[in-house]
């Protein structure tokens, strides 16, 4: 074993890990990250060959059990209507996310006072409005000022074009008289901090070759890593470790080579996602923590939120060039805040997907039954392609302590540590949600034209989003980290991904994370005199 | 005969690409009118052979299957059955073994839909998308107009 001792240790490379190491630069400490990862290679992303749409579904899918690169480890989500969706590498889940970049909306910190379901946040919407306002600054967000589902916010680049299916669900929308807007999203549409504008490769969630989404290996670490920041990548943290006062001592974690090495640290700052880190907490075991770490109130791995997604899709008759072009487009908020008369509390947001290419139109249209195999192929085939656009409700979760991940007693990743499990089920509240989405969507769809519609909902393949399993709070009892990301057990560690998200809101969460872990690396920095009393 | 058709190889002897290649084209056969060539066409098909990769053992299952059927339900080799009987046994074994027909569909279209030939049939540049990407048009952003003028209508707390 290694011996070296940092000041702080980032655990994950991500959309967290990112932008705290680059807040915390500013200190001039010596920081460290692991990540279990590599850097990834935008000149291979799959949008540089012809086998583009083929690799979406193998080295480039989203579910790290398909891909099975040496990066990833096994999740056992056999009890889960929902898998898994996620990137192990340099920029996290960034790298194969479409990019959609909203803000969490005010009532969503204020649930339980607003609508009396689950848990507010300990902080709320004013709290993070200045850090929003970094996370898109740095990210560099397209969209328009002025839409009424959200307090005043100002997007850096002008939107991202309509284009056909764009301009045909906004004329649906407006038949109906719902609410749209052009998405915030974290792609570039002029030339921003050295990105290049975007060039509708269409390949939003294999990796954008063009460099125009921002992902926050291009974005927040390089700054970080000119500031003084080391990112050692190919490095696995099988465990959190502690000195016999109870506070992280460091990590131990395997290299590229599987050799098992030991980094000390002052602060340890966990990163990991949803997933990997309360499977970290919970493979550290010691006398002081037998349950896993930071987890006196037994709340790690608990409460495991995804967002239930449906997928809704129209068959036009008339070609709508779905496969250019990015996947964000425009949303809707029109279903958003509460309304009980729906049988349901909260609510979702819908996003628009454009369209697929050839092989995804195929694929699709054989598996919603729309597609002959045989003399009807070509019919059916030129009857579909082109012209299916649509959309997806992402609808808010909510925390049940029974959905959650434990460490899987057999299966184990390369090195050996033991592979998380995840035991969820969707809630009375979701289904409900999700067959008002499916019906909404289809008003919306044949208003804009569509001959055909199809859904499919939940979207099996939908687990983006990972969130609420060592949630914040003040009540040390029913929390793991305190208002401002600080574990209640262990005064030098903190959690600042997904994890700690006490409510999962109806839109993507990535805008938000961001924002946490500026938040809370600023709490670090201001409180560095009494961090851990 | 299933002997020949061991699903512990790494590769396909001479039958199996027989019987993958009339597969292939029975999921995907020509179209004069169209001028698209079936997926079994060399170039198609070679493509699929050398795409099949992690998929071997699953497709091999398929391929045993319709052979297996072929041979029980009409005394003669997949390959020797007309268009219509295969399709028909496809489908039968679609019913049987979803997952594995699938991933034979799979890298059927996956090939099948990135040749140059089949591409310009539909229109599309036979090109990777990057570097040169793709326009797209702005569109009509006056259709938001309504939009602009409604109330914010989101909860203040």
């Amino acid at each position: 074993m290694n011996e070296q001792t940092v000041d702080v240790l980032i655990v994950g490379a991500g959309a967290s890990g990112a932008a705290a190491a680059w807040s915390l630069a500013d200190t001039h400490m010596h920081i460290v990250c692991l990540e279990q990862g590599d850097w990834p290679d935008p000149a291979h992303y799959p949008s540089t060959g012809r086998d583009a749409e083929a690799r979406g579904q193998a080295d480039f899918s989203v579910s790290p059990n398909r891909r099975q690169l040496p990066a990833d480890y096994p999740i056992n989500e056999d009890n889960s209507p929902i898998k898994v969706a996620n990137y192990n590498g340099v920029g996290g889940g960034t790298v194969l996310y479409a990019g959609h970049f909203p803000r969490f909306h005010p009532s969503d910190f204020r649930v339980k006072s607003l609508d009396g379901v689950a848990d507010d946040w300990p902080i709320d919407y004013a709290t993070l409005e200045p850090f929003y306002q970094q996370s898109e600054q740095l990210t560099g967000v397209s969209g328009l000022a002025g839409d009424p589902a959200y307090p005043p916010k100002q997007p850096q680049m002008p939107p991202l074009p309509l284009g056909e299916p764009g301009q045909a669900l906004g004329r649906g929308f407006n038949q109906l008289n719902w609410h749209w807007w052009p998405s915030d999203s974290a792609i570039a549409t002029e030339a921003y901090n050295g990105r290049a504008p975007c060039i509708n490769l269409g390949a939003c969630i294999s990796g954008c070759a063009q460099g125009a989404k921002a992902s926050t290996d291009i974005t927040f670490w390089p700054e970080a890593i000119r500031r003084g920041v080391e990112l050692r990548s190919g490095c696995r943290v099988r465990e959190i470790t502690v000195d016999k006062n109870g506070m992280a001592s460091g990590a131990i974690y395997y290299d590229a080579d599987g050799a098992e090495h030991f980094i000390g640290a002052h602060v340890v700052i966990m990163a990991s996602n949803g997933i990997g880190t309360p499977r970290i907490l919970l493979n550290s075991r010691s006398t002081a923590f037998p349950d896993g770490l930071a987890n006196s109130s037994g709340r790690v791995g608990k409460n495991l939120m995804f967002h239930p997604y449906a997928a809704i899709n129209g068959i036009f008759d008339r070609p709508l060039a779905t496969y250019k072009g990015p996947h964000d487009s425009i949303w809707s908020q029109q279903f958003y805040e509460t309304d009980t008369s729906r049988g349901f509390l909260r609510g979702y947001t819908f996003e628009a997907t454009r369209g697929m290419g050839p092989m995804g139109t195929a694929l699709t249209g054989l598996a919603q039954g729309k597609l002959a195999l045989g003399p009807d192929h070509h019919r059916d085939f030129r009857r579909l392609f082109n012209r299916i656009t649509g959309m997806v409700a992402i609808c808010e979760d909510f925390p049940e302590l029974h959905n959650q991940v434990t460490l899987d007693p057999v299966l184990t990743d390369s090195n050996g540590i033991p592979a998380p499990k995840i035991d969820y089920t969707l809630s009375d509240n979701s289904i409900k949600m999700l067959d008002h989405a499916v019906a909404r969507a289809e008003e919306v769809l044949r208003a804009a034209g569509a001959q055909e519609v199809f859904s499919t909902a939940p979207l099996a393949q939908g687990g983006w989003h990972l969130m609420g399993t060592a949630r914040m709070g003040v009540d040390a009892r029913s929390s793991v980290v305190n208002e401002w990301g600080r574990s209640h057990d262990v005064k030098n560690l903190f959690i600042i991904d997904g994890s700690i998200f006490v409510t999962s809101a109806g839109v993507n969460p990535t805008c938000t994370i961001q924002a946490l872990a500026l938040y809370i690396a600023d709490q670090i920095k201001n409180r560095l005199e009494t961090l851990f009393d | 005969m299933n002997s020949t058709l061991n699903s512990a190889q790494l590769h396909f002897n001479n039958l199996q690409q027989q019987i993958l290649r009339a597969a292939v084209n029975t999921i995907v056969p020509a179209d004069s009118e169209l001028n698209v060539p079936g997926a079994g066409d060399t170039l198609i098909f070679a493509d699929i052979v050398a795409s099949i990769g992690a998929r071997h053992s699953e497709i091999n299952t398929a391929l045993t299957a319709l052979h297996e059927t072929s041979v029980q339900q009409w005394q003669l080799a997949f390959e020797q059955l007309n268009s219509v009987q295969q399709l028909q046994l496809v489908h039968e074994c679609q019913q049987a073994m979803p997952e594995q027909i699938w991933s034979l569909i799979s890298v059927t279209f996956e090939c099948y839909y990135r040749d140059d030939r089949v591409m310009q049939s539909l229109d599309m540049d036979a090109r990777p998308a990057f570097p040169q990407g793709f326009e797209v048009d702005q569109g009509d952003w006056s259709l938001l107009d309504p939009v602009k003028k409604r109330a914010p209508f989101y909860r203040p707390t």
